[in-house]
């Protein structure tokens, strides 16, 4: 795939971000790039996992079997984890 | 972008299950950055081999892929984890579930999302509040205010006096 070269923010995108990283929401320009970036991404796997359920609709599975089996793969983990401490 | 949320394995199970459900749309907010996800290796691990196990390994593999893209995401060490599990410890009816609302607690999670409301005693509300997930949908389309950890315990103990399956004898009085 060829690279694609960066548009520069206009400015009333400048003037946006500086906004939002003056609030807190990112700590400077390139933090504010991954996180545009990593949302990009996890937007193009959730497709990919709601495509996954498209194409191959989940059978029902009752809130009770999903607790039952969280309880006991929970306690396994747990299990695994009283026998294995930390050094 | 500043909530900070646990989601618990159950989320992730039932949003697969439940298209347009709370739990779905959980997920679509995390994806788009809508709040920090708090979370752990150990959560991930146990939401991989649940799903897995209800859904299949390529669903598992799927889901592990979206949820390490989620743009705001802190994972709580074990190390981290530990040092307060002793701390909540008395207030889970299972051990098992210390882990995650430690690593919730040590992650500076607002709440802990979850379906399953059996597994805190009320002194739990004061450390990490529990939250359903039809209850942070709403928060966060800012159609209620964000639910304070008296709200989330008062809606508990509604659930715990009208259940049958709560934790014997408690209420949100404690």
């Amino acid at each position: 795939m060829a690279a694609r070269s960066h548009r520069p923010f206009t400015a009333g995108e400048r003037a946006l971000l500086e906004r939002f990283i003056e609030a807190g929401e990112f700590r400077d320009e390139a933090a504010f790039e991954e996180f545009a970036i990593r949302r990009a991404l996890a937007q193009l796997r959730l497709r990919e996992l709601r495509e996954l359920r498209a194409s191959r609709p989940p059978r029902r599975v009752s809130r009770e079997r999903i607790l039952r089996e969280t309880r006991r793969v929970r306690r396994q983990m747990w299990r695994e984890h009283e026998s294995a401490p930390l050094p | 972008m500043s909530r900070r949320l646990f989601l618990d394995t159950t989320v992730f199970a039932i949003a697969y299950g439940e298209e347009g459900g709370a739990s779905d749309l959980i997920l679509d907010a995390a994806v788009a950055g809508e709040f920090t996800v708090v979370s752990s290796e150990r959560l991930v691990e146990e939401a991989l081999r649940v799903v897995g196990k209800l859904h299949g390994r390529r669903v598992a593999a799927s889901l592990r892929s979206t949820i390490f893209e989620f743009p705001s995401l802190r994972m709580v060490a074990r190390l981290e984890w530990e040092r307060v599990l002793p701390l909540l410890k008395p207030f889970v009816r299972d051990p098992a579930d210390g882990p995650h609302f430690a690593a919730a607690r040590s992650g500076h999670a607002h709440a802990l999302v979850s379906d399953n409301r059996r597994s805190v005693l009320p002194g739990m509300f004061s450390l990490m509040p529990l939250a359903r997930p039809e209850t942070v949908v709403k928060a966060l389309r800012d159609e209620v205010p964000w639910p304070t950890p008296e709200r989330l315990l008062k809606e508990w103990g509604e659930w715990a006096r009208s259940s049958s399956r709560a934790p014997p004898g408690e209420g949100p009085t404690v």
